[in-house]
């Protein structure tokens, strides 16, 4: 169900907002700020800043927040909230004046954390959208490298489409109120429409980013062509800093001269970029030389996650045990703040085995089919990138029918969870670790 | 002009919709409902799912069944997630060829429809309504989850009908949470909970002998917190009832209804279109309490003056044997070789930047310890929220306030004094609260002469411990006392020391710290909410915890 019509910012008439996705660009000589309000039909609202703080607002806080930035003149402001809502002009001028400092905070990209934490605050995953905030679009599964652990479950020749159907999903997505666009594969710099697709998507108001090998962004050229696009971040897998470890993962020669170039390219830009490392058996123990070249070359914000169980990552055998994982991450935590670099941790666990929460890693649980999913190269979309069950396709079905999939569904609820978990008092957080962990009759108890 | 059944479909959910439409032909319809199963779904994302099931059963020389018009409680429904079929074969639904008022569909029997004697299952699936959910009128911490399904005008049924309808509550909640509402006449006063295959807690009403032509209104309250907030509407201030909705119900013969409403509808018309209004609301997804801080951790983020923070984490390493006050004026430490094991982060830098004896090089490592100490309460706080957590915390302060007033002797309030002490400064009150609760002497901490050199106790001379300083360790060393009032200016006078002679100006100290862990807007706005007080000092906040810093004991 498309839930969304009628978009787009419409300056001529301000007035009650339709439901929609509206967008705001904020920049000044010392911060830039990309703001998405998602107005629904019953009025509530979702502000997303920077395609990463999400909040909720209630009709009235939705509607406030939209006048404020379409910067409707108070006066005006105040009649068009009388006209919404049976309130009173000094009321409803007293709560737009302060709702209106509230807002400027919550928008400043820099904004005390303690505005985010004074803020009422509900159960993580508890929110139900109608789409998700972020869609991974990937654009092809071809690759030019071959790793042993990849979770890509598909043929690397799996059917594409063309520039021109995927602009069109690009523009469902939008008008189904999805703010954030990945790109990812496979490798999707092998497309070479990549900065085509970038560049609509911008136009549309939409985040982009890519997820990327980065060996084609060794060409300086190439980097420059993406940056003129639009593209906002980039994320780059880097599994060591020692070239050897780095190919033999990769399963290519040369990879890791290629990759730490094509990083070096993108740390030059004004492009946000992180890195990503999978943590193996084969790597685990460069990792601290690795987070230290990492912050010595520059990289602002590091990724770790775990081995994803899906495609080879199923049967590679070289994941470490959840277990396992605290006195690594306790250690990339230290290293990380000592260097200024910000340390995200990817891998929904199961809490009674790793806790990322203890860790000061934030929450982490599965969001797939609830605030992000992804497109495969043939429109089909699935629960997340590395969860291979199509829900439907983006060009040939209704939204309503992939969002309200009964796997979609299952996901979203939490359906079908490991026993152990139905008591669980962790569960509201952790919701059981990856569910393709879990699902898989493949993986044993200890690796 | 369409033919179609003259069957009334009324489908409440607190507001209505219905449905009803004439035939113009000279066959009469006239059906048995043999049974009507509805299963209604009340779903996490606070909106409503719908499953009817309806056998019937036409009768000889009626009209065939060839439409059904549902009407549906609002327009907040998408029609291409509505399913029909009958017996199993798919049949088109449409709101075109809905005749209805209001907000509705038609079920196209087309060559499905029912022929006189004939006999058929009409399955309709509506797979998302929202604005469906009202609060409890008695319980603000509930929703009130109402609807009274379809029923057929009388003129147009006969026999009984086998009715069946079950509520499937949103997944997560446990049996002893919802409330049942009081069962339609010929149902039984409780309905039969039990889970489904979803794990859902289930309410279960069944009358095998009911009547397809009565209005049954069924309803549960279930806790807010299981749906979304925002998807409990206001409460309706005049009945959801629309012109059209009203015109229909009086074709259906509910003149009595018509008359009560009308004179109701027509006062509210002027207002209708406005909502509630709620002051704006903001959420964010987190967690609640943030556990395990220290007490110096939950003093940042209280906001307590930053002396106040920086005595506090002298307290501590002096306790632990790390350090001992040399001098109080200047502010000198004999700093421990080797530390003790068990110091926090902060406690370690805090000791480095003691290790500096040139005073403008200390404070500017006192500051970058504090912008350290700040930014990792920050990251420790993220997700979590503040509020939860400072109410935990002072609940804690409160506890410990409670053990020491609640002592015996002056010993025990003593002993129980030292232990909570860090958690005892975090009260605002701390000053005159000691000395009430110590009318009579304190006895000092074995490590207090660690802390004031002016203080003389015997030496530790039986210590196990190896820190070369006393600490809190029980030892069999005499303690001396101190009267409360006296104890208590000489916590105050340790806060001046720091504020005075260690770290300078407060206000410029903690805009320095409060510059770097959150500096301010580069556009004034009006002001800024929160009030801050402070008889005009420089009080800024500091992140993770506004870490104010008015000499004048903070807000």
């Amino acid at each position: 169900m498309s839930l969304f019509g009628e978009w787009f910012n419409r300056k001529s008439s301000i007035a009650n907002p339709k439901s929609g996705l509206y967008h705001y660009l904020r920049e000044d000589e010392f911060q830039k700020s990309r703001i998405h309000l998602r107005i629904d039909p019953d009025g509530a609202g979702t502000l997303i800043v920077n395609a990463s703080s999400v909040m909720h607002l209630n009709p009235t806080a939705a509607l406030m927040a939209y006048l404020i930035l379409e910067e409707t003149e108070e006066p005006q402001a105040i009649k068009i909230i009388q006209q919404k809502f049976n309130v009173g002009k000094t009321q409803a001028a007293k709560d737009l004046s302060e709702f209106r400092i509230q807002i400027s905070e919550l928008l400043n990209p820099d904004s005390c954390l303690i505005h985010d934490l004074e803020l009422e605050t509900i159960m993580p995953f508890s929110s139900r959208p109608s789409a998700p905030y972020r869609m991974d679009l990937a654009v092809t599964y071809r690759c030019n490298n071959d790793c042993a652990h990849c979770y890509n479950a598909r043929e690397r020749n799996y059917p594409e489409l063309k520039t021109d159907q995927w602009k069109k999903i690009l523009d469902k997505l939008w008008e189904l109120g999805v703010p954030h666009i990945v790109f990812t594969g496979g490798e999707a710099t092998l497309r070479n429409d990549l900065p085509e697709l970038i560049r609509h998507a911008e136009a549309n108001g939409q985040i982009t980013g890519l997820n990327t090998n980065a060996r084609r962004l060794s060409d300086m050229n190439y980097v420059q062509s993406l940056v003129e696009a639009g593209l906002d971040h980039v994320q780059i897998t880097l599994e060591s800093c020692a070239p050897e470890i780095h190919d033999e993962m990769m399963r290519t020669g040369g990879a890791f001269k290629q990759t730490v170039a094509g990083l070096k390219n993108v740390l030059a830009t004004k492009l946000y970029v992180m890195t990503n490392t999978t943590m193996l058996k084969m790597n685990v123990h460069a990792i601290p030389d690795t987070l230290d070249f990492l912050a010595d070359i520059g990289v602002p914000t590091v990724g770790l996650n775990a081995l994803i169980y899906s495609g080879q990552g199923l049967t590679v055998g070289t994941g470490l045990h959840e277990s396992e994982l605290q006195p690594i991450l306790d250690m990339a935590t230290k290293k990380t703040a000592a260097r200024g670099q910000k340390l995200i941790w990817y891998t929904p666990t199961q809490y009674c085995e790793f806790d990322p929460t203890a860790s000061n890693l934030g929450v982490k649980g599965c969001t797939a089919a609830l605030y992000s999913m992804c497109a495969e190269p043939n429109g089909d979309v699935i629960p997340c990138q590395s969860y291979y069950r199509a829900l439907g396709n983006l060009l040939t079905d209704s939204w309503d029918s992939i969002w309200n999939h009964p796997l979609s569904v299952q996901l979203r609820e939490r359906q079908k969870l490991p026993e152990k978990c139905r008591d669980c008092s962790l569960l509201p957080e952790c919701g059981g670790g990856c569910p393709l962990k879990f699902e898989s009759s493949h993986v044993p108890s200890r690796l | 002009m369409l033919k179609r059944i003259l069957i009334s479909l009324f489908v409440f959910s607190l507001a209505f919709a219905t449905t009803a439409s004439a035939s113009a032909q000279d066959l009469p319809y006239y059906f048995q409902v043999e049974k009507q199963a509805v299963n209604v779904y009340w779903n996490s994302d606070g909106s409503m799912s719908l499953d009817y099931r309806w056998t019937f059963i036409n009768q000889p020389n009626a009209h065939e069944i060839d439409f059904v018009d549902v009407g549906m409680p609002n327009y907040n429904f998408d029609i291409s997630a509505v399913k029909a079929d009958v017996d199993g074969a798919p049949v088109k639904v449409s709101t075109s060829d809905y005749q209805g008022s209001g907000s509705g569909f038609a079920v196209v029997m087309g060559s499905k429809s029912i022929p006189a004697g004939g006999k058929a299952t009409v399955h309709v699936y509506v797979g998302k309504i929202t604005g469906i959910l009202y609060p409890d009128d008695e319980d603000e911490a509930y929703a009130s989850a109402v609807f009274a399904p379809t029923y057929f005008g009388s003129q147009y049924v006969t026999g009984k009908t086998d009715f069946t309808l079950i509520y499937h509550l949103p997944p997560g909640i446990k049996p002893e949470e919802p409330k049942w509402h009081p069962a339609p006449s010929g149902f039984s006063s409780e309905p039969t909970a039990a889970y489904d295959d979803q794990n859902r807690v289930t309410y279960t009403w069944r009358n095998a002998s009911a009547s397809a032509s009565d209005y049954y209104l069924f309803g549960a309250s279930f806790p807010r917190a299981y749906v979304p907030a925002e998807t409990i509407q206001a409460k309706p201030v005049e009945p959801l009832i629309d012109e059209d909705a009203v015109f229909a119900i009086c074709c259906g013969g509910f003149f009595a209804f018509m008359f009560i409403g009308m004179p109701i509808i027509s006062a509210i018309q002027g207002r209708k279109r406005k909502m509630q209004y709620l002051p704006p609301k903001v959420s964010i997804e987190g967690h609640g309490i943030k556990r395990g801080l220290t007490a110096v951790e939950s003093a940042i983020l209280m906001e307590q003056p930053l002396d106040k923070v920086l005595t506090m984490i002298l307290f501590g390493v002096v306790k632990k044997g790390a350090a001992k006050v040399v001098s109080r004026d200047p502010l000198k430490l004999e700093i421990a070789s080797p530390l003790p094991e068990n110091l926090h982060e902060y406690e370690k830098d805090f000791l480095a930047a003691f290790k500096e004896t040139d005073a403008r090089a200390r404070s500017r490592a006192i500051q970058d310890m504090m912008v350290k100490f700040v930014k990792s309460v920050s990251a420790k706080m993220k997700g979590f929220s503040r509020k939860e957590t400072v109410a935990y915390y002072k609940s804690i302060m409160e506890r410990a306030w409670q053990q020491i007033e609640a002592a015996d002797t002056p010993e025990v309030k003593s002993q129980k004094f030292e232990e909570a002490l860090e958690w005892t400064m975090l009260d605002k009150d701390y000053d005159d609260r000691t000395r009430r609760t110590f009318s009579g002497p304190i006895f000092m901490p074995v490590w207090w002469g660690s802390y004031d050199p002016a203080y003389r106790p015997a030496p530790a001379a039986s210590s196990s411990t190896p820190s070369p300083f006393p600490t809190n360790q029980p030892t069999s060393t005499s303690r001396g006392s101190l009267p409360g009032a006296e104890f208590a200016a000489q916590m105050v006078t340790g806060v001046q020391t720091f504020s005075q002679k260690t770290i300078g100006n407060i206000s410029d100290f903690t805009e320095k710290i409060t510059g770097k862990t959150n500096p301010p807007p580069k556009v004034s706005s009006s002001g800024r909410s929160g009030g801050r007080s402070g008889g005009g000092c420089a009080c800024a906040c500091a992140c993770a915890g506004c870490a104010c810093a008015c000499a004048g004991g903070g807000r």
